[in-house]
């Protein structure tokens, strides 16, 4: 059992090192690069993601629990599709989302081109709000990761019981003063959360920000590491953000502290919806068809339009090589984190010491740490540790080993790792829970050795909630843009890097191949949490 | 106070309450029992408007609240109602949940309410506790001073004690009732329980596949039953075959008596009601029977006991618990019968 303790403490440690890598940069100062950063950009920095994160805070909470607030209430026609709908935008990578408004809105796109054709207008006749904007990046975002709330608020709804509003009806307050008085309290900590999690996404985010020329925490992170090649200093701006996101994640326990105690332990009871007249089913419906529809259907729509129409020139040998690519590092690294998942689950199963707790819960943290600063905190040891290796190996060999492990994929798995390791604990524990030490026992009782009870019982127990961990580390994976951008082998693309390369050099039209590719298999995982959402309702 | 006239409730073309009628007077406090999905809740929801009615008619107060044309809503109707699982609200405190229908008041009046409510309750001193902080029988105390909060006259209860243990039942049971008498409120409860409802009621409708079957007091119900399916539900007892006379009198297996039936032509066969307190154990009887099973209550024993007559009629007879017979024991029984209940199952 030492010895299962002792890798999980390592493996902990190892997954913990990019973190303190980038804080522990400060001990070499890059004075003159802060002056100048000071001078210059930083306080652009720090508004633009603060303003940032908190328009699609406060976007994804109103639409998230507004949404939820219908769906969970109302009796309307169209409901019980719309309720798994309304979380398909979250396939959709908020870089791409963005890629296919600019192609709609721009001054070139088919809306403005209408629009000056039908009026007879000139290109600066008239005004048309700017989609590559702070404003236009919080509403790409917005549109994308509204089922965060939506589907935390929607499970918060439907668990208050129905007598908590008939209570409250005879007591004279009914509609909307429910409502704001009774239902939007005690949901308020589910959507704090989804909220939360929405805004870490947001301050995450690279692509988005970058194409809309907006300048924020990652696009600094990336201009001194590539542009002034600054790499301390970099890291030293990945802590600040690093920071801000903990700040986040403080603030949203401290809203959580008294969740707990929210639901009674008395027997609960389901709610009646309400079932609206006609004229209002129509207004509902529109409502809540309205984000599905621009945060899918419009987008998914384009960007089947544009592929579509340039299928022949874009399907090539090269766009092949570019998914296989793509497809090998998500399924390597998918697996490589479903195996760590599995063995500090089951490390916690078998060693019950707090260290080996807190060690899996320290090691699933790097969900919080933004991209960016996962890969800048990756890159400087391995880095440092090739640049040792082949000194060492030069000495004694005259061998260069060259850049052995940041120049590799491995580089990019290790990061991978500690961004997506919680997702698959999630599912590992979820399933293992499932397992009771019961069921061992009385195997144990029949005759069956320890490898036979790990055959015939863990194992096909365990399969569905490993499959669905490596779907979801594969679909993240793929979308994954700022780490792989930074950790990629020299001339290794995958499809979001190729996507975010076609747009930024204006080439929308080409760039849908590789954006619907990932976009179809990034609603595996959706499904998956739809079929779920289903079964929890029959 | 309340009038409810053939109220009828159906859901999906499924009745569940059929033609219900009765009437209380202010200060009245009566009950609805019968077993679960026979009706009951549906007729209390129906009074306070969480439910539509079928046809019939609901006033309160001499105005009609619910008829084919008149549909009032809950918020209008001024009823306070006290539920299940309490429907306190989590995340707000003891005073504030007292307090919550008072919102059009001025602070002032709310908290010269709000003490008055925790004195008649007695909640004194947990006005700022969390709910999640109190026990269950303080949970639901919280819940009738907020029901009755903004002054309602009429209070509902819809089954507020199952989820409480069996001696907080009692206690709580006989506070509420205290408090409505006090404040002269009119009030329904709704029950499967019938030590509860006897507890707690002055009148009681029973209720059985959406009828009221009786409409009575809990004396009434126990040594009237008008028919033999309230004499099963409530209380003890057995049916044993009888003879209806020409002279309206039944002849059984016990002997002859004088029943609640009228003279009848022919020799008709009728079902009587035996209740256990109409045998007296008497060791000096002539009368014997074989204890076929006993249960220790305490200060009684329930014994069940074999006639020795062909049928082998089986009777319950409750007997101090110093007479401790064993099974197979034939023991001494006697007969005192005040009012015989038969049925004619012609």
């Amino acid at each position: 059992m030492l010895s299962w303790r002792a890798s999980v403490l390592v493996l902990a440690a190892l997954l913990m090192l990019p973190l303190l890598v980038v804080f522990n940069s400060w001990f070499a100062p890059q004075i003159e690069t802060w002056v100048h950063l000071a001078n210059t950009v930083l306080s652009d920095y720090v508004v633009n993601s603060l303003l940032l994160a908190m328009g699609v805070g406060a976007g994804v909470s109103l639409i998230g629990t507004g949404a939820a607030w219908f769906i969970s209430q109302f009796e309307f026609y169209g409901r019980n599709r719309l309720q798994w709908l309304l979380i398909l935008p979250m396939a959709i990578p908020a870089y791409i989302i963005a890629y296919t408004y600019t192609g709609m809105l721009d001054s070139s796109g088919p809306l403005q081109v209408f629009i000056r054709e039908a009026f007879t207008l000139g290109y600066s006749d008239y005004w048309f709000p700017e989609v590559r904007s702070l404003i236009g990046a919080i509403a790409m975002m917005t549109l994308v990761l509204y089922p965060y709330v939506y589907m935390l608020a929607l499970n918060a709804l439907k668990e208050q019981s129905q007598s908590l509003f008939e209570s409250t009806r005879t007591m004279g307050v009914s509609g909307w003063a429910y409502f704001f008085r009774v239902a939007l309290p005690l949901a308020r900590p589910a959507i704090v959360t989804g909220a939360s999690l929405a805004m870490m996404e947001a301050l995450a985010d690279y692509g988005t920000v970058q194409y809309f020329g907006v300048n924020t925490f990652t696009t600094g992170i990336f201009r001194i590491w590539f542009g002034m090649g600054n790499q301390d200093a970099a890291a030293q701006l990945a802590s600040i953000l690093c920071t801000f996101v903990f700040v986040l994640i403080l603030l949203e326990s401290f809203s959580r502290r008294k969740r707990r105690y929210f639901s009674s332990g008395v027997q609960q009871r389901a709610i009646t919806r309400r079932v609206l007249s006609k004229k209002h089913q129509y207004w509902v419906l529109g409502l809540c068809m309205t984000p599905f529809l621009f945060g899918f259907v419009v987008p998914s729509l384009q960007l089947l339009y544009w592929a579509i129409s340039h299928w022949q020139v874009n399907f090539d040998d090269a766009f092949i090589e570019l998914a296989y690519n793509s497809f090998l590092l998500a399924s390597s690294a998918a697996l490589v984190v479903t195996l760590i998942a599995l063995f500090l689950s089951y490390s916690k199963r078998l060693v019950a010491k707090k260290d080996v707790e807190i060690a899996t819960r320290v090691a699933s943290m790097g969900y919080a740490i933004p991209g960016a600063v996962v890969a800048v905190g990756a890159m400087l040891p391995l880095i440092w540790f090739d640049t040792q290796l082949d000194s060492v190996m030069r000495a004694l060999f005259d061998i260069s080993t060259g850049l052995f492990l940041s120049g590799s994929l491995f580089a990019l798995i290790f990061a991978y790792a500690i961004r997506f390791l919680a997702v698959a604990i999630q599912n590992s524990d979820g399933g293992l829970s499932r397992i009771k030490p019961s069921m061992d026992a009385s195997a144990k009782i029949m005759g069956l050795n320890a490898r036979q009870v790990l055959l015939k019982i863990h194992a096909p127990i365990l399969k569905s909630s490993l499959l669905s961990a490596f779907i979801l580390v594969f679909v993240d994976v793929l979308k994954e843009l700022p780490a792989t951008l930074i950790l990629r082998p020299f001339n290794f693309n995958t499809l979001a890097v190729r996507a975010h390369e076609l747009a930024s050099d204006e080439r929308l039209v080409d760039a849908a191949l590789p954006a619907v590719a990932i976009v179809v298999v990034g609603l595996l995982p959706i499904i998956i949490l739809a079929k779920k959402m289903d079964e929890s309702l029959s | 106070m309340i009038e409810v006239h053939n109220l009828s409730i159906a859901y999906a073309g499924n009745v569940v309450v059929n033609e219900a009628s009765f009437t209380l007077k202010k200060g009245e406090v009566a009950c609805l029992l019968g077993p679960s999905g026979c009706g009951k809740s549906s007729i209390l929801r129906a009074i306070a408007g969480l439910e539509v009615i079928h046809s019939g008619q609901i006033s309160l107060r001499n105005e009609t609240v619910s008829s084919d044309s008149v549909m009032t809503p809950v918020e209008k109707r001024r009823v306070a109602m006290m539920f299940q699982d309490f429907a306190l609200f989590p995340h707000l405190n003891v005073s504030e949940n007292i307090t919550f229908s008072l919102f059009k008041q001025s602070k002032e009046k709310q908290q010269a309410r709000l003490r008055e409510l925790v004195a008649l309750v007695g909640l004194g001193g947990l006005e700022h506790r969390q709910i999640h902080e109190l026990s269950g029988g303080q949970q639901q105390r919280v819940a009738l001073a907020r029901a009755i909060a903004a002054d309602a006259d009429i209070l509902f209860l819809d089954e507020p004690f199952s989820s409480l243990d069996s001696s907080l039942r009692e206690e709580l049971a006989a506070d509420i009732r205290r408090i409505v008498n006090q404040q002269q409120i009119t009030a329904i409860l709704v029950t499967h329980d019938q030590h509860e409802a006897f507890a707690f009621a002055d009148t009681i409708g029973v209720i059985n596949g959406g009828r009221i079957q009786q409409w009575g007091s809990a004396f009434d119900l126990y040594h009237t039953p008008i028919n033999q399916w309230v004499a099963n539900f409530v209380g003890e007892g057995v049916l044993i075959n009888g003879v209806l006379l020409e002279r309206g009198e039944v002849r059984t297996v016990m002997g002859e008596f004088d029943s609640n039936l009228s003279r009848s032509a022919s020799e008709n066969r009728v079902r009587v009601l035996i209740r256990p307190d109409d045998i007296i154990h008497d060791d000096a009887s002539h009368l014997t029977a074989k204890v076929i099973e006993r249960a220790f209550r305490g200060s009684h024993i329930m014994f069940t006991l074999e006639l020795t007559d062909d049928e082998q009629t089986q009777v319950l007879c409750l007997a101090p618990s110093h007479h401790n017979h064993a099974i197979g024991e034939f023991i001494g029984i006697r007969l005192d019968v005040q009012h015989v209940v038969a049925f004619d199952i012609n």
